[in-house]
C-alpha cells in the first residue's frame, strides 16, 4: 500500500469517484476550503465549478443539471457546460445576459477513476505518480484531521488486509485536503484482480481506514 | 455616547463596535406573544445577551452578562417599545421613532404576527430577499410565480428625501395565488418600503378590493452577524379565513425562503457592487445595498475594501 498525494508539482487534487458523478445530479463537495459543483453535461462533459452562482451567490449544487446547462434554483438563470457562461436571464428574456453573469470555472480531468482539480492550475499533470494498469474504487473515508496528520498517519499505518494484495497490484490513497479541518482518502486498487478478492479488499481496506481514522480522530485537537 | 462592543459570532470577529447608524435605531427583539409571562426570555441582540420579561405591568428589557445564568432585573435596563405587537429594544439611545404602519389604523385590516424564523444568515440578506421578485416562479412556483411568467418589468425605485427610507412602486408581477384570497391569477402590483436597515415593508394588490392593498412587513433581528431572527407581519384584507390559515400561508412562503437564503455566500451581505453581479430587475436590491453603504450600516454586510465605517 502506497499513500499518493499527487506528487506532479502541481497542485491537482482528487475530489471525487467518477462513479459518484450520476446523470443528472450535481455534487458537492470541498477542496482547500473552497466549496465546489460538480456535474456532467448529458454529451459527457465534465465540470468543476465554484459551487456560488455569480448573480446572489446561492449555492449551484441547489439548482437542476438540465443536460447542457445548469440551472440556480433561485432565480432559474442557466449556466452553460464548459464555459459556465449565462445563457439566459427569466428575468429578462429579451436580454442578453451580461458577460460578467458567469460562473468560476475550474480545469478538471478524470485520471484512475477519479476526479481531478486545480484551484491554481489550468494544466493538468502530464506525469502521475500511479502506477499503470485498470484500476478499480476503494471506499472513500472521510477523516476531521489535516492532511499532514493523515499522510504521516498513513506512513506510519499497518496494513492488514487479512490475505495477500495479489503481486501485480498495489492499493493507492489519494489524498483530498477539504478544508484545514478534513481530509477524504480515495482509494484505488490498480492492476487486475478477481472479482471476489476485489470485494473483499475494499472491505478489509475500509475496516483499516476505519482504525486509521478513530486514531487520527482522538489525537486531533478539538 | 457609548461605543458598543459586540461578541464574535461564526466568521471574522468584529473588532469595532456596533456603528450609531444601527446603536441608535429600534430593534425587534420578538413578538409580544412569544415573550412568556412571568419567565425571562433570554436571547441575544448584536451578539449581545439581553432578557427580556413580560409582567403584568408590561415588558422590561435587559442587557445582560451572558444568556444562561442571568436573571430578570439584572444587568442594564434598555429602552423599550411596544409597535405592531412586537417589541423593541435598543442598545443605543435612539433619537427618533420607529417607522409608521399607518394601514394598521384602517379598521378593517386583520393585524397579526405570522412567525418567527431563526435563519442561519445575516439579516441583511433575509430583507434583501424578501424585496425580489425575479424569484417567485423559481422558488414560490405555484403561489407567488409561475412559468412562463418570469419577466420583471421596470419598476421606479427611490430614496425618500431625507434618506431615511428606500422606496420602490410600479413592480408589477404575474402571480398564480397572490394570498389565500385569490381565487385565480392576476398581475399584481406592488410597493416596496425600506424604512429600516433590517425591515421591510411590502404593500401587494388585495384580491378582494382593486384600489386597495395587503401589507406585509418583515421585521428582522440580528442575532449576530451571520444568524437572524425573522419575524413576519400582516395586515390583510382578508374577512374569508382563520388567522391559523392567514398564518401559515405567510409561514410556507418562508419556509420556500429558507433554504435558499441559509445557502447564500457569503452569508454577509456584499455592499460592492463588483461582487456579486446585478441586472435591471435586481435595481431594489442594489438601491437597498447602495443605501446601507451610503447610512452607515455594516453590520451583517461585507463592505467594500477602503470604505469608510
Amino acid at each position: 500500500m502506497t499513500a499518493v498525494i499527487c506528487e506532479t508539482g502541481a497542485q491537482w487534487y482528487p475530489i471525487c469517484a467518477l462513479a459518484d458523478l450520476v446523470p443528472q445530479h450535481v455534487l458537492e463537495t470541498e477542496l482547500l476550503g473552497v466549496d465546489l459543483a460538480v456535474w456532467r453535461s448529458r454529451a459527457g462533459e465534465l465540470n468543476v465549478w465554484h459551487n456560488r452562482c455569480p448573480h446572489r451567490g446561492v449555492r449551484l449544487t441547489l439548482g437542476a443539471n438540465l443536460g447542457s446547462e445548469l440551472r440556480c434554483a433561485y432565480h432559474g438563470y442557466r449556466f452553460a457546460s464548459g464555459t459556465g457562461r449565462c445563457q439566459a436571464l427569466p428575468a429578462h428574456p429579451n436580454r442578453s445576459p451580461p458577460a460578467s453573469m458567469q460562473v468560476r470555472t475550474l480545469a478538471c480531468i478524470e485520471h484512475a477513476g477519479l476526479i481531478w482539480t486545480s484551484l491554481d492550475s489550468a494544466e493538468p499533470p502530464t506525469q502521475w505518480s500511479l502506477p499503470d494498469g485498470p484500476t478499480s474504487d476503494l471506499y472513500p473515508q472521510h477523516i476531521a484531521a489535516p492532511l499532514s496528520q493523515v499522510t504521516t498517519a498513513l506512513a506510519q499505518h499497518t496494513w492488514d488486509f487479512g490475505h495477500e494484495v495479489p503481486t501485480d497490484a498495489s492499493i493507492v490513497a489519494l489524498l483530498q485536503p477539504v478544508n484545514p479541518r478534513h481530509t477524504v482518502i480515495h482509494g484505488v486498487l490498480v492492476g487486475h484482480v478477481e472479482t471476489t478478492t476485489l470485494q473483499h479488499l475494499r472491505r478489509a481496506h475500509a475496516a483499516s481506514l476505519a482504525g486509521l481514522r478513530r486514531v487520527l480522530e482522538m489525537e486531533a485537537p478539538a | 455616547m457609548t461605543q458598543i462592543t459586540v461578541g464574535e459570532s461564526q466568521g471574522t470577529p468584529r473588532s469595532s463596535g456596533l456603528e450609531p447608524s444601527v446603536l441608535h435605531e429600534w430593534h425587534v427583539l420578538n413578538a409580544m406573544e412569544e415573550i412568556p409571562v412571568g419567565r425571562p426570555l433570554r436571547t441575544r441582540l448584536f451578539g449581545v445577551p439581553v432578557l427580556a420579561v413580560q409582567t403584568p405591568d408590561g415588558v422590561s428589557v435587559w442587557r445582560t452578562a451572558d444568556t444562561a445564568s442571568s436573571r430578570a432585573g439584572e444587568g442594564d435596563p434598555l429602552p423599550v417599545r411596544v409597535r405592531y405587537g412586537y417589541v423593541w429594544t435598543s442598545l443605543g439611545s435612539p433619537a427618533h421613532e420607529l417607522f409608521e404602519l399607518p394601514e394598521c389604523d384602517e379598521p378593517d385590516r386583520r393585524l397579526g404576527h405570522a412567525g418567527t424564523f431563526a435563519v442561519h444568515t445575516s439579516a441583511p440578506r433575509v430583507v434583501e430577499n424578501f424585496l425580489d421578485m425575479a424569484h417567485f416562479p423559481f422558488v414560490h412556483g405555484g403561489y407567488l410565480g409561475v412559468e412562463p411568467h418570469t419577466e420583471v418589468q421596470d419598476y421606479d425605485v427611490a430614496v425618500s428625501a431625507d434618506r431615511r427610507e428606500v422606496i420602490a412602486r410600479r413592480c408589477r408581477f404575474f402571480q398564480p395565488m397572490a394570498s389565500l384570497v385569490a381565487k385565480e391569477g392576476f398581475e399584481v402590483e406592488y410597493v416596496y418600503r425600506v424604512p429600516h436597515p433590517y425591515c421591510a415593508v411590502l404593500y401587494k394588490s388585495s384580491a378582494l378590493y382593486p384600489e386597495r392593498k395587503d401589507l406585509i412587513a418583515l421585521v428582522t433581528r440580528p442575532v449576530d452577524e451571520e444568524h437572524t431572527s425573522a419575524s413576519l407581519f400582516q395586515a390583510m384584507l382578508d374577512d374569508q379565513h382563520s388567522d391559523v390559515a392567514i398564518r401559515q400561508f405567510q409561514q410556507l412562503i418562508f419556509a420556500q425562503d429558507k433554504p435558499i437564503l441559509e445557502n447564500q455566500r457569503p452569508r454577509r451581505l456584499p455592499l460592492d457592487p463588483r461582487q456579486e453581479t446585478s441586472v435591471r430587475a435586481d435595481r431594489m436590491s442594489a438601491a437597498y445595498r447602495r443605501w446601507l453603504l451610503e447610512s452607515g450600516v455594516r453590520y451583517g454586510t461585507l463592505a467594500p475594501a477602503g470604505s469608510l465605517p
